[in-house]
């Protein structure tokens, strides 16, 4: 019993032990707070930046540019990419023109040719020229999946719940 | 010192508290103000942007991949109202810039941009004054604006603001583009602004151009979305070669201008697939500046002469003709018939073009000399029943169903019409009286070429739709004639063309044909004096690959098919079986031997 008291006593006769738990309790619950809310920062603050990437690649913010300010002409979004690509595909095709090609082959010193100039020979396993084809015919079809994947999209907590639902499911024996 | 020390904090904290409170209280406040609600429609505002998304309009090739129709980027020009700091000095850039552009190379197109440039950005802020910008005229504006910038720097004016483009905006979308310019204009066409147009472009117009689809975008990076998937515009190929159109299209400008032709139309057809390879026409369009159509067009003037042109055919008719008497059994190859140079039919007597008789001849020998009295006694023998049945499995007085717009059925009378007489048949026998269009022509005669059978005539090749192609599989429309009497037919024709040594034949290669000199008829009756020059003839005979029809209208150098459009459908031929790769005939057949 005395052994109780003296220890009673001697804990009750240091109060700055008291106080160092109680500085020491905030200040853990102080930086746990701040480690969270660093993390959760951390976490918007990309998902936000790569949010604003993927608005970007989408469409140009604000739909125009400036003419005193955008001094050469970057496609970023997918719609201006799509659009330089259909450019430059024209530009090709203007190059590549019949005109063109007839022109460039006349100066390089070909001439068209004649029926009576043209020696026919059998080549084995040749194969003609064949049109175009630009795709492949029609197969299965694909699946309709996100571009976007949830990674990018939920939360921590929303992670944390789908998680949780997940191992539910596992749990009670059915396929995630 | 301690309760110095305590009264410091407690000045501080109360110092903090009222802080927070007072954000607190006007947070609160806010939230329940008469502008709270003015907030809360800002904050929608800018909450989410409507974008427009227009996906690109289909492109189109030719069967080897070549581009004949694009996009190119253009810029639609606005001015950003808040941004504006000289409104005088982007009017006169922009008006000055635009020159080149027809609609705004205007006097009052200054005063225009002056007047929105200089307006308060109250209900709008952006206000579009100019589309269809080139990248050039752009690029010269970037300039200008960079050189305002280097002449005004660091300079301030009080009584007038510098000389700036601030608040001239562009953004970028898709115009179509041709990098052929005019070849093949006649088959590729346009759609103008209105949604009106020509050719297959106007054809398959809903295909090309895709879905434009408004889209809220989310301002909030957060809430970043898929897009919804924009349907594509479907790329057409087509069946056109890009060198023989070019080719043949050269040939007709030589022949039009050689002949002193008002006009013609050269039509290459793969008999056995109904595939057109090349269809050359006058006048042509530079699809680029096809809002000069009109110029280049006068009125009445079809955009397409090869389909939506009709006219008599002429003596190229009796191919069919005597195609539908050897099968109908009327007449065999070696039926003997005499000419005495008049048959009458119907109370209208018939003539040769010579006005000539010729005395007895076989049937090879009324096609060869084309006359009309032996043709028209065929007609009379087969009887009206028969012959309009065949002339409507021919397809004559239908539509071709050819895929490209403004196809015209042409006209053939029948009997029991109200404008049938009986003297018809006896004309419409070499072509008078009978109105078709080119196209309807060559692909009733490729029955003759393929066996008897009519292949749907047609340009569309394949398309290309969401990352699949299809392709257009060839198609039987009608078989008129046997495969013997076409073999019989087109023996009879080629045989023709050697023993008249006519400017048709080709060195190296059988081809059989038939020409057509056909008088145009006023209101009065043959009397113009004026003829329409012909020919329609295909090869190798034994394996044809291509049919060729070449029509000059009204060609001043000489009135006859024989003369005139002979030695061009040569010429042709003489081209395409370099071209398509075809060997002089006894070298095919040597390779085939062995």
């Amino acid at each position: 019993m005395d052994r109780v008291q003296l220890l009673a006593q001697a804990y009750s006769q240091a109060p700055w032990r008291r106080q160092i738990q109680i500085i020491g309790a905030f200040l853990l619950a102080l930086v746990t707070v701040w480690v969270i809310a660093a993390i959760y920062l951390d976490v918007t603050a990309r998902a936000a930046t790569i949010g604003r990437e993927i608005q970007d690649m989408q469409v140009r913010s604000g739909g125009v540019l400036r003419i005193d300010v955008q001094k050469d002409y970057e496609p970023t979004s997918i719609e201006e990419l799509e659009q330089y690509n259909a450019s430059l595909q024209l530009r090709l095709a203007n190059l590549t023109s019949d005109a063109n090609m007839a022109e460039r082959a006349y100066d390089m010193g070909f001439r068209p040719a004649e029926p009576g100039g043209i020696v026919y020979i059998v080549v084995p396993d040749y194969v003609p020229q064949q049109p175009v084809t630009l795709a492949p015919p029609p197969g299965p079809i694909a699946n309709n999946t996100p571009i976007i994947t949830s990674a990018y999209k939920e939360s921590l907590v929303d992670w944390i719940k789908d998680q949780l639902f997940q191992a539910s499911e596992i749990l009670k024996g059915s396929q995630p | 010192m301690k309760i110095e020390h305590d009264r410091r904090y407690l000045l501080l904290a109360a110092i903090f508290g009222v802080v927070a409170l007072v954000i607190g209280v006007q947070l609160l406040r806010l939230q329940f103000s008469p502008e709270a609600d003015a907030f809360r429609a800002q904050a929608k505002l800018y909450e989410k942007e409507l974008h427009v998304y227009s996906p690109p309009r289909g492109e189109i090739y030719d069967r080897w991949g070549n581009l004949l129709a694009g996009n190119k980027i253009v810029y639609e020009v606005g001015i950003e109202l808040t941004l504006v700091e000289n409104p005088e000095t982007v009017a006169f850039a922009l008006s000055k810039a635009l020159l080149g552009h027809e609609e705004y190379d205007q006097s009052t197109y200054y005063s225009e941009v002056f007047a929105i440039a200089s307006l308060e950005p109250v209900t709008r802020t952006y206000w579009a004054v100019a589309d269809y910008v080139t990248e050039e005229e752009v690029a010269t504006l970037k300039r200008w604006a960079e050189e305002y910038q280097v002449l005004y720097a660091g300079q301030t004016s009080k009584d007038a603001p510098l000389p700036s483009l601030r608040g001239l905006v562009y953004r970028s979308h898709l115009m179509r583009s041709y990098p052929e310019n005019e070849l093949a204009a006649n088959i590729i066409g346009f759609v103008n602004r209105k949604g009106e147009g020509y050719g297959v472009e106007m054809k398959f117009d809903e295909m090309m151009a895709g879905a434009s689809e408004a889209i809220w975008i989310l301002r909030d990076p957060n809430k970043a979305e898929n897009m919804p998937r924009v349907e594509q515009g479907v790329d057409l190929i087509l069946t056109i070669d890009r060198q023989i159109q070019d080719t043949v299209e050269e040939i007709l400008d030589q022949a039009i201008d050689v002949n002193g032709a008002e006009g013609g139309v050269i039509i290459v057809l793969d008999p056995k697939t109904g595939e057109i390879i090349a269809m050359a026409t006058t006048p042509r369009l530079d699809l680029n500046e096809y809002w000069k159509f009109g110029q280049v067009y006068p009125s009445g003037t079809p955009f397409n002469p090869a389909v939506s042109e009709d006219y008599e055919p002429g003596s190229v008719f009796k191919v069919l003709t005597m195609a539908a008497a050897l099968d109908n059994e009327t007449v065999t190859p070696n039926t003997e018939f005499y000419d005495n140079g008049v048959f009458e039919i119907g109370g209208i007597t018939i003539h040769n073009w010579n006005y000539g008789a010729w005395g007895p001849q076989n049937m090879q020998g009324c096609m060869q000399h084309s006359l009309n009295v032996c043709l028209a006694w065929i007609a009379s023998e087969m009887g009206q029943n028969d012959f309009y049945r065949y002339m409507q499995a021919f397809g004559i007085g239908h539509l071709t169903g050819v895929d490209m717009a403004g196809e015209v059925s042409g006209r053939l009378k029948i009997p029991g019409d109200d404008d049938w007489f009986e003297s018809d048949l006896g004309t419409n026998a070499f072509g008078q009286g009978v109105a078709v269009t080119p196209l309807q022509l060559v692909s009733a005669i490729s029955a003759v070429a393929n066996d008897g059978k009519i292949m749907a005539p047609h340009v569309l090749r394949a398309f290309v739709d969401r990352g699949y192609q299809y392709t257009v599989p060839p198609q039987v429309v009608r078989a008129p004639i046997s495969a013997e009497t076409a073999k019989i037919l087109s023996d009879m024709l080629a045989a023709s063309l050697e023993e008249e040594a006519s400017d048709a034949l080709v060195e190296g290669y059988r081809v059989a044909g038939k020409t057509g000199t056909a008088e145009i008829p006023t209101p009065l009756g043959y009397t113009s004096g004026e003829t329409n020059a012909s020919f329609v003839g295909w090869g190798p005979v034994d394996d044809p690959r291509f049919v060729v029809y070449v029509w000059l209208k009204k060609p001043s150098s000489s009135p006859w098919g024989s003369v005139v459009a002979a030695p061009v459908f040569r010429q042709v031929v003489e081209r395409l079986v370099v071209l398509m790769n075809i060997p002089p005939d006894d070298i095919r057949q040597a390779l085939t031997s062995q």
